[in-house]
């Protein structure tokens, strides 16, 4: 099933994107961009969420190794040296849970969202959708690339 | 460039002049913090220098500087205690005292969390028939603005607002949330400058005046109280911060205990009245 | 007082659970709602708190509510979602199966803190 696409919908993700920051990542004295410039710099893990119901899509959150670690290590209030990779990939999960239902919560309903998933790969994992918007939150001097597709399978809606 | 000690003065003098806020040497991180984001909004590399250019700046420049050095966090209900004064002990007296609609003035009220949940309380302890109106002020165009609006984001509708009052009072609107027309089409909002004389209004039944006069010195103190008082009902009742009090500032209001706090009452043509209530 | 996290996202788990121990409760976790309901049950106690989160793998936070509101001796524990799930009808869904309070991912300290206030859950003299 793909979404009615005369069903315009628009999401403000920069004011989500900003909430999340400040509520769980930016302790208030650190510098945070958002609706930074997209540089299209390489980013290496992909955390998604996906929408399965009155909407269909994928909320996925981008980012290099050495940011997944930051986030990390904000989260787990540990040294960036000191995670493990399933403490990256149950962190980037969260970031991407949070973000999800948020958007979730502003688009069609109802819609069920499905465990985050990570993984090393990344926009390709989704044939079929068509980008709705996104935008990017540039922190620790990082870009964080927060996508929102709709349509397509919901490919991962089994992901642990 | 530096935000040098003569730089700090410059703005805790307009503050003063334009709010009546006291900022304290001390306070430097306050205005760095605070001032950043404006600073940055009008291309200015630091603080320092977004301080300097006050000096021949613009008047939108200053009110921009002042609004962002006075915006106070809110939670809904705060303090908790003035809002059960509110149902438990002023709003009996209220509704006895006239049959007219209960008005409320809730002066600085920032982004509206105060203004809409006395709304709340009062969609909750009035008997049916008995209409009110609230009146929320700011010294800030921006508060005003959200605060008409009476929209929150997720983070502000966290900050202590019960979730049976969320799914009642407000719907979704995109990633916030609105109150519904039903509460809001009690509430008005005005920029009102406490400081300065206040402009002609209807009379009030009570006003919430919390924690506003812990940034004036003595002088504006007394001088803002006078002027509540004289916009308020002959009994009518002021609810002030915690930390706050008339004591020793204005002797014409009265303090009523009420539970672990304390709530004020103008003179009342009536004082047999005022006894009855101080035993509650 | 006693407390029980419930949230698959270790992370998160770390960060309710450092929260709740500086109000000075003891703090159990369970990553899911059918690990939480085999935590109670093994430990034989009641804690006065659960912060529950709603979507998680086996039995999710809703699930966990319907369930543990059928166990008498589970009555007095209050019970707050704390989750991303943020539509109108979910938290009408919620607090009619049974939940207390709701707070939305994402939260701040004090927000979390703000509620449990609200349901007298902060011990006195601490803040």
């Amino acid at each position: 099933m793909t979404n009615d696409v005369t069903t315009t919908v628009e999401v403000d993700l920069d004011m989500i994107a900003e909430q999340v920051w400040s509520a769980f990542l930016n302790g208030g004295e650190e510098e945070t961009i958002f609706a930074a410039p997209d540089t299209g710099a390489p980013v290496d893990l992909a955390a998604s969420v996906a929408m399965v119901g009155a909407y269909e899509g994928h909320l996925v959150v981008s980012c290099s190794h050495k940011a997944s670690r930051d986030v990390a290590s904000v989260l787990f209030a540990m040294e960036p040296d000191e995670v493990t990779t399933d403490d990256v990939g149950d962190a980037l999960g969260e970031l991407a849970n949070v973000l999800g239902g948020n958007v979730k919560s502003v688009l069609p309903s109802p819609s069920q969202l499905s465990l985050p998933r990570v993984s090393a790969t990344g926009h390709e994992r989704w044939p079929g959708t068509v980008e709705v918007c996104r935008t990017v939150v540039r922190w620790r001097d990082e870009p964080y690339v927060v996508t929102l597709l709709s349509g397509g399978p919901s490919n991962n809606a089994q992901g642990v | 460039m530096e935000m040098t000690p003569a730089l700090f003065g410059y703005v805790a003098d307009l503050v003063f002049r334009e709010a009546g806020m006291v900022l304290r040497p001390g306070k430097e991180y306050l205005v760095e913090s605070r001032l950043k984001p404006v600073a940055k909004a009008t291309g200015h590399d630091t603080v320092g220098s977004l301080a300097n250019a006050l000096r021949t700046g613009s008047a939108a420049l200053r009110t921009q500087v002042v609004e962002a050095l006075t915006i106070n966090e809110t939670s809904w209900f705060r303090d908790r205690e003035p809002f059960s004064a509110l149902t438990d002990v002023i709003l009996p007296d209220v509704l006895s005292a006239h049959n007219r609609p209960v008005r409320i003035w809730s002066a600085a009220c920032s982004s509206g969390q105060e203004p809409y949940s006395i709304a709340i309380t009062m969609e909750k302890a009035l008997p049916a028939g008995r209409g009110y109106q609230i009146m929320g002020s700011d010294l800030s165009e921006e508060m005003l603005r959200r605060s008409r609006a009476g929209r929150f984001n997720q983070l502000e509708i966290n900050r202590g607002l019960p979730a049976t009052d969320l799914v009642t009072y407000f719907q979704r609107a995109g990633a916030e949330w609105e109150a519904v027309p039903r509460i809001r089409q009690n509430l008005s909002f005005q920029r009102i400058n406490l400081c300065t004389t206040l402009p002609p209004m209807s009379k009030f039944d009570v006003v919430f005046l919390r924690n506003v006069l812990i940034y004036f010195e003595p002088d504006t103190k007394r001088a803002v109280l006078e002027r509540v008082r004289q916009v308020l009902n002959p009994g009518g009742w002021l609810l002030l911060g915690a930390a706050e009090s008339t004591v020793g500032i204005d002797s014409v209001f009265e303090r009523v205990a009420v539970g672990r706090t304390a709530i004020y009452r103008a003179p009342a043509r009536d004082r047999q009245m005022v006894k009855e209530v101080t035993q509650c | 007082m006693l407390g029980i996290v419930i949230d698959d996202s270790r992370a998160m788990r770390k960060i309710l659970r450092g929260l709740l121990a500086d109000l000075d409760y003891e703090v159990l976790e369970a990553g899911n709602g059918r690990e939480a309901l085999n935590v109670l049950e093994s430990t034989g106690r009641v804690p006065d708190l659960a912060l529950v989160d709603w979507n998680m793998p086996e039995m999710t936070g809703l699930e966990f509510v319907i369930e543990v509101r059928k166990i008498s001796e589970m009555r007095q524990m209050t019970l707050m979602m704390v989750t991303t799930e943020s539509e109108h009808g979910q938290i009408v869904r919620a607090l009619a199966a049974g939940a207390h309070e709701y707070v939305i991912k994402p939260f701040t300290r004090d927000g979390i803190i703000d509620k449990l206030a609200l349901l007298g859950l902060v011990p006195a003299g601490v803040s």
